[in-house]
């Protein structure tokens, strides 16, 4: 073996561990160096999220029995989400319908009438969108045999993400 | 090979902070989707209130001086009330007669004021009272209530010199809440 294949395949030798794990190599074949290149890719999921503002509670008033006018109070909140094409989120409340409240340190009840704006999510905009609870106590409701005192109850309004 | 862990670490935060900020999130490091809600009360106040009937008038019936017999008859009204609020201090209804034992009739036409020959003493009386003061109501009944209340004419008071005629007076029942 002459000196130039002698230093040839120590050369070999040396780089071939290079050549393995790196991705920059040296092509014995054609004893030229060449430049090369490995890519991957750099991922990030941005997910629908929102924020939910809480509404203000309802205070529908003092009322008598022995009166004939109902009280219809409402509250406002706000849903700000992001846009996306999946996981839309869906607005609900609930109780629907109607809610009873009860009396405090007792167990006499009121059923209030519960009223909402279209709980429908705008999923293009990304703008806080409002929304509206309305509660009416009809008079009717409120009879003589109801102690005087406070009734409440709680209505809970959610955000959900579709599986 | 440095900026791409940067990146990286980048983006975690950047995801993280969202998270953290908002009450429904999505979770970066699990991809799980989580749902949020928000409580609001409603809330109502009930007063205390009372229905007072109007009692009917009393009429008595044509004294003469040279009776004997005293002459009596009475009305009724009844109160019908919600129970009070159950907490805290509270104290009852009053339900009250002004005047509340005699009252004085005065002849329809006479001069004003006056005089003593035109005014007659009628007696009254509640039922049921309370022991304190005023009718005795029951707090804790939502039932209409009865009340009655008499007045007596003393024969005594039909003398000689009462011209003849309608002699009036006015009775007031009330009710004070006393908060």
């Amino acid at each position: 073996m002459n000196k130039t294949c002698a230093a040839l395949l120590s050369l070999f030798v040396f780089s071939s561990p290079l050549a393995s794990a790196g991705t920059a190599t040296f092509d014995p074949s054609t004893s030229a160096a060449t430049p090369t290149s490995e890519s991957f890719m750099v991922q990030a999921t941005i997910g629908r999220a929102c924020v939910l503002s809480k509404p203000a509670d309802i205070d529908l008033g003092t009322l008598y029995w022995t009166g004939t006018s109902s009280s219809t109070k409402s509250t406002d909140f706000t849903v700000q989400c992001n846009v996306g094409t999946s996981g839309n989120p869906t607005l609900s409340v609930l109780p629907s319908g109607s809610l009873a409240l009860t009396r405090t340190n007792g167990t006499e009840q009121v059923t209030v009438n519960l009223e909402t704006s279209n709980l429908s999510i705008d999923n293009t905009v990304s703008t806080a969108q409002s929304f509206s609870i309305s509660a009416t106590l009809p008079a009717t409701q409120v009879t003589v045999d109801k102690p005087a005192g406070t009734y409440t109850g709680t209505v809970t309004v959610s955000v959900d993400f579709a599986p | 090979m440095r900026p791409w862990p940067l990146v990286l670490l980048g983006l975690v935060l950047s995801a993280a902070s969202v998270a953290g900020a908002g009450t429904a999130t999505l979770d970066p490091s699990t991809n799980a989707k989580t749902s949020t809600s928000e409580q609001s009360e409603v809330s109502v106040t009930v007063g205390r209130a009372c229905i007072l009937s109007k009692p009917a008038d009393i009429l008595l019936s044509t004294a003469y001086w040279t009776s004997t017999a005293d002459i009596v008859n009475t009305t009724s009204f009844t109160m019908q009330c919600n129970e009070p609020n159950s907490t805290g201090f509270f104290a009852g209804l009053d339900l009250s007669m002004s005047p509340n034992d005699t009252l004085t009739l005065v002849r329809v036409g006479a001069p004003d004021p006056a005089g003593d020959d035109d005014q007659l003493t009628v007696n009254l009386t509640g039922s049921p009272l309370n022991t304190d003061f005023g009718f005795d109501f029951d707090e804790t009944n939502t039932a209409p209530q009865t009340f009655t209340v008499t007045a007596t004419l003393p024969a005594a008071q039909i003398t000689g010199n009462k011209p003849a005629g309608t002699y009036q007076g006015t009775v007031t029942i009330a009710i004070d809440f006393p908060f």
